[in-house]
């Protein structure tokens, strides 16, 4: 079964660090909206083929990207395509909260004001913390440093400094893998509310997340190449239910049962 | 043979024969280097002398000694921070504006005479000043990037450019580059006795004098460094050449 309308297309991607393979002929289809998680084991390229969505790749020393990856029709790796307006629509959300040493509000501010986007930098900054579910723990004092809230604010403070500049789908690696139980609850609750706007693809470790939060989810395996280096194959993907209920690959079978034990 | 000249001659052999000697009683290394050292020393001055003394009847060459010198400060100031050659130029011009901006105002006001005499070394020393500016800016600036790169990359991540994710690091570069000079300049005088007040008092000037030139010296670099390292750290690319560079292709 296929998505409906795919935001990604990604067609026999390979990727590899200074000649040393780290994904292997990827060919995935990532639908409009909804959570999609890439899951996997470690070894297996899940963060690579997050970074190759929205070009953070080229920051990586001797990478080398072959094949085809699109969004919403357009050829990410085209010659005529600027990275910072695809990072622009295309946002991204790190293992850990990587505030910026500056206040609440001008974290938030950050990219309306690098992009002079038009309208009241207040309500920008005000709507998207209230949709990353922060606003009325922060309201009082937005110029308070970003570095004192808790390591779960500090995460829905990076989930909506991305919301700030309207991107059109947000890339999350591993976003709760630094939070506590109860914080990680609050994230996830944030993830599955944004996704009836925003396209998400979610990389986690963690396959009861993969199962509460996606729609869709794909799964990496980590095969060995001649050479001994492990590198990622995509083993199955289809819609989250269906992949753990019941997998049809023999690899994905045993990856979740052992994960889920 | 010029007396003074044998004297000096006689007195760099027994002071570097005296310091290899306290080396090898003491059973230090680095003898050889020690030597090597010194005879580079001896070399090059003695060429850079004799350059300049032409210099000295040929005034009109003096541009080109200090455009030689400039370029190989910003080369050297580069290679240190492992820019390419986009970086080099930048590093070039951030050289260029402190030095010269300092040399034009010294000139203007008349503190130093026009003449090659008093501008070429005084020039020197300011181009001398900009490149150790440019080197420890630069690589502060791609340090601090490395050290501190979720940040840089969360930038990145927002849409901003590798320059303007690095704006608030250069701004931090710059300022930290600054602190040697400061505290040099802090303690002139009573820690050290700095190089150019020495050594016109070694050549018989009067004190007074030496201490407008050794303030003209010290006042000067502030302002090269004050320029190179802000324009170094918005200049250069705030991180190495290597990385920037995905080499893309399409489907095979």
């Amino acid at each position: 079964m296929l998505p409906a309308a795919s935001a990604f297309e990604i067609r026999e991607l390979s990727v590899s660090y200074s000649g040393v393979p780290a994904l292997s002929d990827i060919s995935l289809d990532i639908p409009e909206r909804g959570v999609s998680a890439i899951i996997g084991p470690s070894g297996s390229g899940k963060s690579t083929l997050l970074r190759t969505l929205n070009r953070m790749n080229d920051l990586v020393e001797g990478v080398r990207i072959e094949g085809r990856v699109a969004f919403r029709g357009r050829d990410l790796y085209g010659p005529d395509v600027d990275p910072t307006q695809i990072r622009r629509q295309i946002g991204m959300v790190f293992q850990k909260p990587n505030v910026f040493p500056r206040s609440i509000y001008d974290n938030v501010a950050y990219g309306p004001r690098l992009h002079h986007q038009p309208g009241n930098l207040d309500e920008i900054v005000r709507e998207a913390l209230v949709r990353s579910g922060l606003w009325e723990e922060v309201k009082h004092d937005l110029k308070q440093h970003a570095m004192t809230l808790s390591g779960g604010q500090q995460q829905r403070l990076v989930i909506a400094r991305c919301i700030a500049v309207a991107p059109a789908a947000i890339l999350m690696d591993e976003p709760t893998s630094s939070l506590d139980p109860l914080a990680t609850v609050r994230v996830e609750e944030l993830i599955s509310e944004l996704a009836a706007d925003y396209t998400i693809v979610l990389v986690t470790h963690n396959l009861r997340q993969a199962s509460r939060i996606a729609d869709w989810t794909a799964f990496l395996a980590a095969e060995r190449s001649a050479s001994g280096v492990l590198h990622g194959r995509l083993a199955e993907v289809g819609p989250t239910s269906q992949l753990f209920t019941a997998p049809v690959d023999q690899r994905t079978k045993r990856f979740i049962a052992e994960s889920m034990d | 043979m010029d007396e003074q000249v044998v004297r000096t001659g006689i007195a760099l052999v027994l002071l570097l024969a005296a310091a290899l000697g306290a080396m090898t009683l003491g059973g230090l290394s680095y003898r050889g280097e020690m030597l090597v050292a010194a005879l580079r020393a001896l070399v090059q001055l003695i060429l850079v002398a004799l350059v300049i003394a032409w210099i000295f009847t040929h005034p009109q060459w003096a541009f080109v000694y200090l455009a030689v010198m400039l370029g190989a400060a910003a080369y050297t100031a580069n290679r240190r921070i492992g820019g390419d050659s986009h970086d080099r130029l930048g590093v070039l011009l951030a050289i260029l504006m402190g030095a010269s901006a300092t040399v034009v105002i010294v000139a203007l006001t008349g503190a130093l005479s026009f003449s090659a005499q008093t501008l070429l070394p005084f020039s020197a020393q300011m181009i001398g000043g900009a490149m150790t500016t440019a080197s420890l800016a630069g690589l502060r600036l791609r340090d601090d990037v490395k050290d501190q790169f979720p940040i840089f990359e969360g930038y990145v991540a927002l849409g901003a450019t590798y320059r303007q994710a690095g704006r608030e690091f250069a701004h931090r570069a710059a300022e930290k580059s600054l602190f040697p000079t400061l505290d040099q300049t802090k303690s002139a005088g009573l820690v050290t006795l700095p190089g150019a007040f020495v050594g016109m008092l070694l050549g018989g000037a009067a004190p007074v004098l030496a201490v407008q030139i050794q303030l003209l010296v010290l006042i000067g670099l502030l302002l090269v460094q004050s320029i190179t390292a802000l324009l170094t750290t918005r200049l250069i690319s705030p991180i190495d050449a290597n990385f920037s560079v995905a080499q893309i292709s399409g489907p095979s």
